[in-house]
């Protein structure tokens, strides 16, 4: 997430914000938000201490560069920054539910921590309440958002309330939808929009097992595909990359052809180069270039079976030409960019760059700017 | 080569057919003149059935308002939960289940009480909101130095009134469509 330094007020309240200009706070003024108002010079601040004095108490100055109208944000006034939790024209929105998991992956980007941060439940809704425009797709992420079922149905709620028509894809291992009674919570009402992401690493329980480090994960997450499918919900199954998993890629895409047909989609992504992938460097490390023929082979037999597949988080420089078209532009705004060698590649516009990590740690492959397209 | 070129004489030769026919449709893209004088003018911000409020005098007359001061939390627990059955049989039944204990502690979340949803406002909260409103557009104008608090009192209404005559709209003192365009607000609805 971005962080900008911002020089507030006087004290204020940390938490959640909208950003507005000055002059468009009367047609935008509702009680039961919070509103950080663009003040960059004194006489904006001037008038924002008025409408304080008479009685507007939901509203702050902030001088910062980098913010944008619209923006929400939360507030750490004692730091004197803010972090942008949500903004309007970025492609990719998401919403951040726990950092609580209950798998312990062995290329997690976003390692995983022990405390209650049931607050950031609360967070989720208060972004999606000060959200000025409905995003059309917003993810749903963590650690394992099932860990906090409740706090999920809560933030499904509020998603519908506040923004209906946004699809919504829920980044789960599925695990503990093979518990009946957490399903059943889950869906006494089933949330309309929702598309649930799940990442799946092996064909046999022992390899996935040991991708992500956790006994008897792989039966738990197939019972939860199956308890998932058995609700219609849509499916998109997500695999990462990395050595164990390309060694079994083929018997990988045959067992989801074969066992898991009604997925809707299959996203094979190259690995964040972070969290716990950095402790791991000898699994996770590769050059995609030298899989390609493993990629290009996955890619037919999911061909055969039907079964739709996207490659995320790949340069194009990284994939052999003929699975471009199935390339997409995954990385978040905030952690995308590209690397010197791609101002002169031809197809940057349609390649999804490189995690912003990259230079500190190691690259997908070794960059190649294309410079002619042979049709 | 030759074949091509009787082909081609028959193709030109069957072109006028084609044109008289198109002849004979009248065109849709061609423009009437009839039609001119029926420009269409840009929609303004608000137009008559949006606003509640165009005759709006005074404050007194809604005693709904009084109750706005219960609407400042969000989480107030305005409805009863729809979310997770929190019943007692549940939770013990999740306790006794082989998953780990955090997805049953986490199943009976204390949070999950409070209502995602905020009810739809009320007429007199809309009221409120669109004085609020027009109040914080008027002092920004240095036109108003009172309270921003909702109440349409005599203040605002002689703010408003300063506000038409600069704008040379009549000075009626009341939120009505023109005057709430000319301010750039739309419409509580």
């Amino acid at each position: 997430m971005r962080q900008i330094k911002a020089e507030f007020g006087k004290a204020m309240e940390n938490g959640i914000y909208r950003v507005v200009g000055l002059e468009n706070l009367p047609e935008q003024w509702q009680e039961d938000l919070r509103f950080l108002i663009l003040a960059p010079d004194t006489a904006s601040c001037i008038q924002v201490e008025a409408w304080r004095q008479r009685g507007l108490l939901n509203i702050a100055p902030v001088n910062a560069i980098g913010l944008e109208e619209g923006d929400v944000v939360a507030c750490d006034c004692t730091r004197g920054k803010v972090n942008v939790l949500f903004r309007e024209n970025d492609t990719h929105h998401s919403l951040f539910l726990t950092n609580r998991c209950n798998s312990y992956c062995l290329m997690c980007s976003q390692p995983p921590t022990r405390h209650d941060d049931g607050w950031l439940i609360d967070q989720a809704v208060d972004i999606v309440r000060h959200a000025r425009t409905a995003p059309s797709v917003v993810g749903i992420s963590g650690g394992e958002p099932l860990l906090a079922a409740a706090g999920l149905k809560r933030v499904l709620a509020a998603i519908e309330h506040y923004w209906p028509g946004t699809h919504v894809e829920v980044l789960t291992n599925g695990r503990l939808l093979h518990d009946p009674l957490v399903s059943a919570v889950l869906f006494d009402r089933i949330p309309a929009n929702v598309r649930w992401l799940v990442p799946l690493y092996g064909h046999a329980d022992f390899l996935h097992d040991f991708v992500v480090q956790s006994p008897g994960a792989f039966d738990e997450t197939l019972d939860g595909l199956l308890a998932l499918q058995s609700m219609r919900q849509p499916i998109q199954l997500r695999i990462v990359l990395i050595e164990p998993v390309i060694e079994v890629l083929d018997e990988l895409c045959r067992f989801i052809g074969q066992n898991l047909p009604f997925v809707h989609c299959v996203a094979l992504m190259a690995c964040e180069p972070t969290g716990f992938a950095l402790a791991n460097r000898d699994l996770c490390d590769l050059d995609l270039i030298d899989a390609a023929p493993m990629l290009e082979r996955a890619s037919r037999i999911l061909d055969r079976y039907l079964v739709p597949h996207v490659f995320m988080n790949a340069p194009l420089c990284a994939l052999p030409t003929r699975l471009w078209s199935r390339a997409t532009r995954s990385i978040s705004d905030w952690k995308n960019i590209y690397a010197d060698e791609c101002a002169s590649c031809l197809v940057k516009d349609r390649c999804c760059g490189l995690f912003a990590w990259h230079e500190k740690n190691w690259k997908p492959t070794k960059l190649k700017p294309i410079e002619e397209i042979i049709a | 080569m030759s074949k091509f070129i009787r082909n081609l004489a028959i193709f030109v030769a069957g072109l006028p057919l084609v044109a008289t026919k198109a002849a004979d449709v009248p065109s849709l893209q061609t423009p009437r003149f009839d039609d001119l004088d029926k420009a269409v003018s840009l929609r303004p911000l608000n137009l008559d059935m949006d606003n509640l409020f165009a005759s709006h005098r005074s404050h007194s007359s809604h005693s709904s308002h009084r109750s706005h001061s219960s609407h400042s939390s969000h989480y107030s627990g305005s409805g009863p939960s729809s979310y997770v059955p929190s019943s007692p049989a549940i939770r013990s039944s999740m306790l006794t289940t082989t998953s780990p204990a955090a997805s049953a502690s986490n199943l009976a979340a204390p949070n999950d009480t409070t209502d995602a949803a905020t009810p739809p406002l009320s007429a007199g909260e809309k009221l409120r909101l669109q004085v609020i409103r027009v109040q914080i557009k008027l002092n920004s104008l240095s036109l108003y130095n009172g309270q921003v608090d909702g109440i349409f009192n005599a203040e605002t209404k002689h703010a408003l009134k300063l506000f038409q005559t600069v704008k040379g709209l009549p000075e009626t003192g009341l939120m009505n469509t023109p005057t709430l365009n000319a301010l750039g607000i739309s419409a509580v609805r």
